[in-house]
């Protein structure tokens, strides 16, 4: 069965009440769609039944045992502009452009008696006020004939029976890489329950939680390799939570007060004007101050920032789990720390003092993405250093230090550019691949274990443009 | 000094854009990282994980 609900002002979200296989949820996702949806929603294609890989694999492994009955099959949601309509011989019809231009996305309604709302990909723009920068992936959507791919990240809640808030949070990241990257393999919500382990409280169905050790587990053995923060241990954090994000990597947050989970997965605009002339060391963090979350009892893309006015700000964050792919073994911790001693000490006799005003950016990339800026911004790099960075062997994720003067960082620039192997170990004395300073740059070839200046002569090396690829921006 | 095989730690390459370091200044810079760098990242290193790892989530809505 197919139903089009036109929408025209919010309130038209109540006539899901008309869905029979809706009732139990209808006003529950008609109340969360009015207030959380924009105005470009103009249009929602109701599909029944749908079958659901997620809701079936916890149907089989868990609701098909008890003794209420549970229906095997879903109701799945798709979320259209105004130009795509549904014509009486089950046609979408799009008046302007592609189909999947005008599409939204899609959000699965699972016929549980609480917590309906199944696994759920949304593009941003069909988010009100949404503005800043999230990790997403591309999700190819099958409807009525029609291929449509939609950029989200998944958001589903929690079952509260055979998932809790850190199995949704755990499935969400670990679909996103699934998705992302070929390398890791799709996992549904039971088998996430079930990676948790045989020491989940309360048996199979986790009605005490899990501990954050689980969580890591969970991601080990779906071939990722997690770090773990923790608020009280590191004074920069946040900091370190905003580089992992800037990084692509979804973040797994927990808060001790609240007993909840969630996954951080980008963060709002910052800020061009927070920062003031300073000769001490600032980092792009300062002017954020605000992460864009997925958390299963709300709805997905919730900005937090650090305002006590919210049900929970930043600073409840206690800890977070950074599921890492294979061959990054160097920390983000030490990134800061070598990159502070830098900006004081200098290397060799490249110093930093033209930086009067030092604004700092750190991230992971991959050496393809960065190669592909190179190439993009060649003009902004004097040839000879050209020709080096994109001759340059690298491993396959590096990390990057943006050093800005203030200034220049107002305008989205930066004026010295630091390589890091990510596959550096922690402690070791030289993990660069690439310092570059006023009028030279030192080269690190570690394939060979050879150093080198290159004199940037009559072709000074000119501020660059932030690199920005990691990430989805809606700024 | 130009880029020159027969110094330590030059760079491969044929190019005469590369000029050699002084290898005895770098040397003094690892001495120096080793001394006032690592010990700082090597602490922070084994910061990691104490008490964050014992936290409870379930979050039920």
């Amino acid at each position: 069965m197919y139903k089009w609900i036109a929408i025209a002002t919010p309130d038209d979200y109540t006539q899901l009440a008309n869905i029979k296989e809706l009732e139990k949820s209808a006003s529950e996702i008609a109340d969360r769609l009015k207030q959380y949806l924009s105005d470009g929603v103009k249009g929602v294609l109701v599909e029944y039944p749908y079958v659901d890989k997620d809701y079936r694999s916890t149907y089989y492994g868990f609701y098909a045992k008890k003794g209420q009955r549970y229906d095997p099959f879903c109701v799945r949601l798709h979320f259209f502009n105004q130009y795509v309509r549904l014509k009486d011989d089950l046609t979408l019809e799009s008046a302007s452009g592609e189909l999947h231009e005008n599409y939204f996305g899609y959000m699965i309604v699972r016929p549980t008696i609480i917590a309906p709302i199944g696994r759920t990909i949304l593009s941003t723009r069909a988010v009100q006020e949404f503005a800043g920068a999230i990790i997403d992936a591309e999700y190819v959507v099958h409807v009525l004939g029609n291929r449509m791919v939609v950029k989200g990240f998944p958001f589903m809640q929690q079952h509260t029976d055979i998932s809790v808030c850190a199995h949704a949070a755990c499935w969400g990241i670990l679909r996103h890489y699934s998705v992302r990257y070929h390398t890791y393999a799709e996992r549904l919500v039971y088998d996430i329950t079930k990676m948790a382990g045989s020491g989940n409280p309360g048996g199979l169905t986790p009605s005490r939680g899990l501990v954050m050790s689980q969580a890591s587990q969970v991601f080990t053995k779906a071939g990722l390799y997690p770090d773990v923060y923790g608020r009280c241990e590191f004074t920069n954090f946040d900091r370190l939570l905003m580089a992992y994000i800037e990084s692509g990597f979804p973040v797994f947050a927990a808060m001790g007060k609240h007993q909840h989970a969630i996954s951080v997965i980008g963060h709002g605009p910052p800020d061009r004007n927070a920062l003031n002339e300073s000769t001490e060391i600032q980092y792009a963090w300062e002017a954020t101050q605000s992460f864009y979350v997925v958390d299963d009892n709300r709805m997905p893309y919730q900005l937090v920032d650090c305002l006590d006015a919210a049900e929970y700000k930043i600073t409840d964050i206690d800890a977070f789990i950074v599921p890492l792919p294979e061959k990054i073994f160097y920390p983000g911790e030490a990134v800061e720390g070598r990159i502070e001693d830098l900006l004081r000490n200098g290397i060799l006799d490249l110093d930093f003092s033209f930086l009067t005003s030092p604004v700092v950016r750190y991230f992971v990339t991959t050496s393809a993405a960065l190669k592909r800026y190179f190439k993009e911004t060649k003009s902004q790099f004097p040839p000879d250093l050209f020709i080096a960075l994109i001759e340059l062997v690298l491993p396959q994720f590096v990390w990057i230090a943006e050093l800005a003067n203030l200034d220049d960082w107002k305008h989205k620039r930066f004026n010295s550019l630091v390589i890091f192997d990510a596959t550096a170990s922690a402690l070791e004395p030289l993990p660069y691949f690439l310092v570059t300073g006023q009028t030279k740059a030192l080269i690190f070839d570690r394939a060979i274990d050879g150093v080198g200046y290159i004199e940037y002569g009559d072709a000074p090396l000119n501020p660059m443009s932030e690199f920005r690829s990691n990430l989805q921006s809606r700024m | 000094m130009p880029n020159d095989k027969t110094t330590p730690r030059y760079i491969y390459t044929e190019r005469n854009s590369y000029k050699n370091v002084d290898s005895k200044a770098l040397t003094a810079h690892v001495k120096r990282v080793q001394k006032d760098v690592v010990p700082k990242l090597k602490e922070q290193g084994e910061k990691k994980e104490t008490g964050a790892l014992r936290l409870r989530l379930k979050g039920v809505t």
